[in-house]
């Protein structure tokens, strides 16, 4: 799919930002083996893959991408823009870094309504390109400034990422914020991204 | 000269002319620049005045700011104004309000720069325009250019100027090319802060724009021109201050108003001068002013959308003759 989607953003069929899942697949699948479709997803524009673990169709992706009505946005969004909330997936957001606070809010969400659910907020260290030691202080990010505990995954292992989450999952219903840091080998040097809930 | 190059070679001589001056943003250093306007810059001035920062526009913009309290002249570059939203608060409250408050000790002579308004497919978070944004407080200037001319010589004011400034450029003109004289390419060609440029003299009707809304407000007159219109094309260079005097003179030879603007427009740009020759032109108006704006929704994804989501040239004309021929008011904005 995502490479389809590369052909076709060569091809401009496909306007303005296009970020391609392909090669962390196992992050998606492996999330979404660990946890239901009541606990929350939210993570930033690289997020075809994330909606189709969410239960999104090929149709509504391609058709969304290609600025069409039957997309899952009604053309309106863009690649950055997918939304399922019927299934828990809030997106789909271009700003970077905004989709923490707003997966803290989901979280809030979940522990005000008692519903045992947990809220998966993902991040990378990576931006636009920018180069790691540039986008951020410390790239060390399950250590999370020694406030909140932290798991490093290989997150090219999609039964690693399984049982990391459904860690995750069982510590954040008893205990609070765990973060994750999923590591990933990517063909460009010096890019890697890690996700944290 | 390419718009690009303009502010190339503006950052280029102002870093030279004075060592207080220095660039700060995301990616304007190794990577020479996400829109290549800072190329070569990191080569020539150094690490120490050209800084590459992490992606957080709260952190660097504050530092910028506190930058400028002390005296140095720091140009911090927004990759674009959308996510100046993340540091408004350091603009507004840090720096536009500073010298008021404390009675002229904290003189904070920043810029502000990037990229503003809306690009090609980039969606709602990416296409917004923060004109109006800034032009309504108190305490900020607020440019924007058009030309490669208005580039030059607007962003060696911006840098020069004692006071903080909001640079507002725009994506899809930085490649454009345009015819600049030598005075233009000396490197002490300075505009005037807060004064308008008339790119085309007419006399039927006055239509004012800035930064893209000019090159599509010029085409509009070429065509409202075969009708028998002279439009006279205002570029406002300065949407604070706004030259009201140039607006208004206009309006009073030609007695007819259609303001362009891309941004959204409830309070807009166009509300602002409207309400101006209101106040100071009224009796000269022969018929109500037009307002062409983007359209009042998020910006919209698919193309087809997008395209109505802004305003064409075709736009423009309409209200222009609406403006001359029309003896009845129209509600709907085109």
């Amino acid at each position: 799919m995502e490479i389809a989607a590369d052909s076709l953003y060569k091809a401009k069929l496909i306007r303005g930002f296009c970020h391609l899942y392909d090669g962390q697949e196992a992050v998606a699948v492996g999330m979404e083996a660990a946890i239901t479709k009541k606990d929350s997803i939210i993570t930033a524009y690289r997020d075809h893959c994330t909606f189709l673990g969410r239960g999104g169709t090929l149709l509504e992706i391609f058709s969304e991408l290609m600025g069409r009505q039957g997309g899952c946005s009604s053309g309106k969004g863009g690649s950055m823009h997918f939304y399922k909330k019927k299934s828990g997936f809030y997106g789909g957001h271009g700003i970077v870094g905004a989709q923490v606070p707003l997966g803290c809010g989901l979280a809030f969400a979940h522990k005000y309504n008692k519903d045992d659910a947990v809220a998966f907020a993902l991040y990378g260290d990576d931006g636009m390109g920018t180069a790691e030691w540039r986008a951020a202080k410390s790239p060390s990010y399950y250590k999370r400034g020694d406030y909140v505990p932290g798991l490093k995954v290989d997150g090219m292992d999609a039964f690693a990422v399984k049982q990391a989450c459904k860690f995750a999952k069982e510590h954040a219903l008893k205990s609070g914020p765990i973060d994750s840091s999923l590591s990933l080998r990517l063909p460009d040097p010096g890019q890697s991204e890690h996700f944290t809930e | 000269m390419t718009v690009r190059d303009a502010l190339n070679t503006a950052l280029d001589e102002e870093m030279s002319a004075d060592p207080k001056v220095f660039l700060m943003g995301e990616e304007v250093g190794e990577y020479q620049g996400a829109y290549k306007i800072t190329k070569g810059l990191l080569d020539k001035y150094g690490p120490e005045r050209v800084l590459d920062t992490p992606i957080t526009e709260a952190g660097f913009t504050g530092i910028g700011v506190g930058a400028a309290y002390h005296g140095l002249k720091p140009v911090i570059e927004f990759m674009t104004f959308n996510f100046s939203m993340q540091a408004i608060d350091h603009i507004i409250n840090s720096a536009a309000k500073s010298n008021y408050m404390s009675a002229g000790q904290m003189s904070v002579p920043i810029v502000f720069r990037g990229p503003n308004g809306a690009a090609s497919g980039v969606g709602a978070q990416h296409s917004h325009c923060y004109a109006v944004w800034y032009a309504s407080c108190p305490g900020l200037k607020v440019l924007a250019p058009y030309s490669s001319e208005d580039a030059r010589g607007l962003l060696k004011a911006a840098i020069r100027d004692p006071d903080p400034v909001v640079f507002l450029e725009n994506e899809l003109l930085y490649g454009e090319t345009f015819p600049v004289s030598a005075e233009v390419l000396d490197s002490s060609f300075c505009l005037p802060i807060g004064k308008a440029k008339i790119e085309k003299e007419g006399k039927d009707v006055t239509i004012t724009a800035f930064s893209k809304m000019v090159g599509y407000a010029l085409k509009a007159a070429e065509i409202l021109a075969k009708d028998g219109i002279s439009a006279e094309v205002i570029n406002l260079r300065s949407i604070r201050p706004l030259d009201r005097n140039t607006i208004n003179a206009s309006v009073r030879k030609t007695n007819r108003l259609v303001t362009v603007e891309e941004g959204f427009p409830q309070h807009g740009v166009g509300a602002e001068i409207c309400a101006s020759v209101v106040e100071e032109s009224f009796g000269y108006l022969d018929a109500p002013v037009e307002r062409i704006a983007g359209a009042d929704v998020p910006m919209p994804y698919a193309a087809n959308l997008e395209r109505l989501a802004v305003p064409q040239v075709e736009d423009i004309v309409r209200a222009a003759k609406r403006a001359c021929y029309r003896s009845v008011s129209v509600a709907a904005a085109a």
